[in-house]
This record gives structure tokens, C-alpha cells and sequence, in this order.
């Protein structure tokens, strides 16, 4: 059996500022969410941009947190690119609802993309937290 | 299982060189614990190189009664690092109020100056864990 899956959804943004609402589903067969990243076409969409996340109605990442704080260049390993997450997040087929919100600093030129969020499912033991 | 770490965000816009912004921000009463912060450029400035400091900032929790957090702002021109929270171990008196400063120091001409946005995240905690920690700071 598998124990780790990197889940993709994609979010296509098609103007400045949009803010794109999504929903998905973690795959039923991983225990927790370790881990996010996002895939950005290019540096410069980043900046302003913003991620709001829930998983399973929980809230990981209120409207307003930058996805800048949840990524990082190319020159950094895959495995560590990864923001990991320090509870236990159930996935094991949780409902997945977030937004995402252009910065709004970049001319039309740049749209549309599509801004990719990678999840890292894993299947290993939770950690107990206190 | 449900989550206890809640992030708080604190904008802060900048729109004249040199300008002092005070900073009042009420926590949410079932937070117990604040556990990290960055400050960080979010928007507003497009330069080619980074900058160690771009504002100075001072913060106070549990409504101006301990100064606990002094620390410089940088600007990033590139994504590089996964941003780390600066660990801190803060107990939160229930709904106080974050106050503090940010003191613009960009030392550009005031023609060159942009008006730019600095936010605060604050890493926070609804429970305090079991072991009991001393309170640290910066």
C-alpha cells in the first residue's frame, strides 16, 4: 500500500484581483494532510496573492494569508519544499473548500494562470499532540 | 481531530517615507498562546535586490503590558526559502489587544517613495500545551 500521495488542484486565475473559490476532496485511501505547497507560474504573481483553506471545515489558513508564506523557489528539494503542518489534518476523503485571491499587482498580460496546490497525503502514525 | 493553531494577520500600509503606524489589533478570546510571527513585505515595492531593513517594528501584547517583540522588516526581490516563524512563546491574556509600531527606514528620495503593505502573522494557539513554558521574546 502507498504512503504518500501528492494531490494536485488546480485554480485557474483568469483576471487581476479575481478571487477564485474551489473545492475538492482528499484521496479516501491517505490518513492525514502533512504538507502544502503551491506551484506558481512565475515569482511575481505571488506577491499579494493570498490562500484561504479549510479541510474537513476546519480552518487551516484564514482568506488573508499570502500564499508567499507557503512556497518557495525551485533551488529547494522537493521533499523540503513542502509547508509541513503541525497538527494532525484528517484527510481520508475530507472535504477541501479554500480561495484564492490575486494580488492584483500584475497587468492582464500575465492571465490567465492556473496556480497549482500540491498536497502531501501521507498514511504514517499521527503525531500526539498535547 | 480539530486544529488549535489559528494564524492572525495584521496589514499594515505605508504611504509617506519615514511614517510611523500604530498598530491595534484585538485577538480573538479563545486564543491562548501565541507560538511564532514574521513580518513581511506583502505588497507595493518592486525592487531587484533584496533589503535587510525596510521598517523596524515593536510589538505589544495584552493591551500595551509587555513589550515582547522588536525585530526588523526586510524585503525579499526573490522566492527562495520556505519563510520560518520566528519562535516565541507569548501567553495571551483573553481578548487583548496587539498594539505596537512600524517605523518606515527605506531610505529612498521622497519622489522615489511607493506606498507598500507590511503584515504580521502571528502564529496563535487556542489551548496552552501541558508543559509549561518560559515566555520568550525577541
Amino acid at each position: 500500500m502507498k504512503n504518500h500521495k501528492f494531490q494536485q488542484v488546480r485554480v485557474q486565475v483568469k483576471d487581476p484581483g479575481e478571487s477564485v473559490r474551489f473545492s475538492a476532496e482528499t484521496d479516501k485511501q491517505f490518513a492525514r494532510v502533512r504538507g502544502i505547497h503551491i506551484s506558481m507560474p512565475n515569482d511575481d504573481v505571488l506577491v499579494g496573492t493570498t490562500l484561504g483553506l479549510k479541510i474537513n471545515g476546519t480552518e487551516i489558513f484564514d482568506d488573508a494569508h499570502e500564499m508567499r508564506l507557503i512556497t518557495c523557489g525551485h533551488q529547494v528539494a522537493p521533499n523540503m519544499k513542502f509547508f509541513l503542518f503541525e497538527e494532525n489534518i484528517e484527510a481520508g476523503g475530507s472535504a477541501i473548500e479554500g480561495r484564492v485571491t490575486d494580488g492584483g499587482t500584475m497587468d492582464q498580460s500575465s492571465f490567465p494562470y492556473e496556480a497549482k496546490i500540491y498536497l502531501w497525503l501521507v498514511n504514517d502514525e499521527p503525531k500526539t499532540t498535547s | 481531530m480539530a486544529t488549535k493553531i489559528r494564524y492572525q494577520i495584521i496589514q499594515i500600509e505605508v504611504n509617506e517615507q519615514g511614517q510611523i503606524a500604530e498598530i491595534s489589533h484585538k485577538l480573538p478570546l479563545h486564543l491562548k498562546v501565541c507560538t511564532g510571527f514574521i513580518a513581511r513585505h506583502t505588497k507595493g515595492l518592486t525592487l531587484a535586490n533584496d533589503l535587510n531593513e525596510i521598517g523596524l517594528l515593536a510589538l505589544e501584547f495584552n493591551s500595551r503590558k509587555q513589550l515582547l517583540i522588536n525585530a526588523m522588516v526586510g524585503f525579499e526581490s526573490k522566492v527562495e526559502q520556505l519563510p520560518d516563524y520566528q519562535e516565541v512563546n507569548i501567553p495571551l491574556e483573553n481578548g487583548q489587544l496587539v498594539t505596537g509600531y512600524y517605523m518606515d527606514t527605506k531610505q529612498v528620495s521622497v519622489s522615489d517613495f511607493k506606498p507598500y503593505v507590511v503584515s504580521i502573522y502571528l502564529r496563535c494557539e487556542l489551548e496552552v500545551s501541558i508543559e509549561a513554558k518560559e515566555c520568550t521574546t525577541t
